[in-house]
């Protein structure tokens, strides 16, 4: 296998690890899992469930790397394995009553800057996580996928079996959603707290 | 005459998916309109922030590490679920089988579950439920236990069998 210094793209990475290089998965893993990790403590506010769904993930890229048909798709197969993965653990937790906790407030990015930019920045995340927890994890999803990770809706679309028009009018809907949370806010009718939410009571769309 | 730009071709427009005609026209109306330009702004605001990464928002080394001794003893390592319903258990568990072995009461049973290392990997099942009981009665932060052998449920089994060939050997249960 190349030397990490030469950036080995994640097909060469794939391959290497077929063949038996212990080291490649853990190179996809340095570069991958933080990014899946974030976009899954998203969708659970769960350390816990998100850590075990990213191990999970590369357990079964790890199983099924033969099938890997490379084209430099590895990170959106990733997500893919990710997403329903995490589907099925939401499955479980509202057939269990379980509720969404709260999104873990140490994971808050301090944006930095002056105080009162700090602030606004502080009010459009809570304004962001708010409008994300009451609406479909659906329409949170898309857009976690299409505004913070960057997948195209070509790409969001194979991963979730959607047409490209319906995960667009989502992440239209989700971005409208967001500003009504954030006028609402400026005219002080919600607290500046990211408010978590109950999203998995919700059923889909 | 200021042109009148829908709220679905604005939130198309910040999110670059007009075709060049469409989006020049939003543009124009944006030079009028201070109102329009303002609402541009918000949403490219948000947008910025949304992808704002949090920091230190990652997964804990010992996931990497769960998942290297995986490929290396090509075993599935322990879930945090599994883990966390273990570490909540063996004390439990781990503190009859202890008092039944030794014959002692429950108030003696604090100098059993005095802090111990804790192993990472290919933890025995002795070993790994009094590791695990020290764990939880000295609450380690969960993710510090990831244990990539045995299976979980062969260690709930193993553990209910040790304990009533316990309570049969020394016919203590009553004393409980």
């Amino acid at each position: 296998m190349p030397e990490e210094t030469t950036r080995p793209d994640d097909d060469a990475l794939v391959e290497s690890s077929r063949e038996g290089d212990p080291r490649a998965l853990a190179i996809l893993y340095e570069r991958h899992a933080g990014a899946l990790f974030r976009y899954l403590l998203h969708r659970s506010s769960d350390r816990v469930i998100a850590e075990d769904v990213v191990q999970e993930s590369f357990l079964r890229i790890l199983e099924r790397r033969g099938r890997y048909e490379g084209k430099g798709r590895f990170r959106s197969w990733l997500f893919t394995v990710g997403t329903r993965l995490a589907q099925d653990r939401e499955r479980t937790r509202r057939r269990r009553g379980e509720i969404r906790d709260a999104f873990p407030h140490d994971l808050i990015p301090r944006p930095e800057g002056d105080p009162l930019e700090r602030v606004r920045r502080h009010e459009i995340l809570a304004a962001i996580d708010a409008a994300l927890a009451d609406l479909p994890v659906t329409y949170a999803e898309t857009f976690q996928l299409r505004i913070c990770e960057g997948f195209s809706y070509r790409e969001i679309g194979e991963m979730l079996g959607e047409p490209e028009g319906t995960l667009r009018s989502r992440v239209h809907h989700a971005l409208r959603r967001v500003r009504a949370h954030l006028a609402s806010e400026t005219s002080g009718t919600t607290s500046g707290q990211r408010t978590g939410g109950v999203r998995d009571a919700r059923e889909g769309e | 005459m200021r042109e009148k730009v829908s709220d679905a071709t604005l939130v198309g427009f910040v999110l670059d998916e007009l075709d060049e005609t469409s989006a020049a026209r939003v543009r124009r109306a944006a030079a009028n309109d201070e109102r329009l330009a303002r609402e541009i702004s918000r949403y490219r605001e948000i947008l910025d922030v949304a992808r704002l990464e949090p920091p230190g928002a990652d997964p804990s080394e010992a996931v990497l590490s769960g998942l290297l001794a995986a490929q290396a003893s090509r075993s599935r390592p322990w879930t945090r679920r599994w883990t966390d319903l273990f570490v909540r258990l063996t004390p439990v568990a781990g503190t009859l089988a202890l008092a039944l072995f030794f014959g002692t009461g429950l108030s003696q049973m604090g100098d059993a579950l005095e802090p111990q290392p804790i192993a990472s990997t290919g933890t025995a099942p002795s070993d790994a439920l009094l590791v695990a009981s020290g764990a939880a009665a000295r609450r380690v932060p969960r993710g510090e236990l990831r244990h990539t052998s045995p299976l979980p449920d062969e260690i709930v089994a193993w553990d209910s069998l040790r304990l009533s060939a316990m309570a049969s050997d020394t016919g203590a249960t009553d004393s409980l």
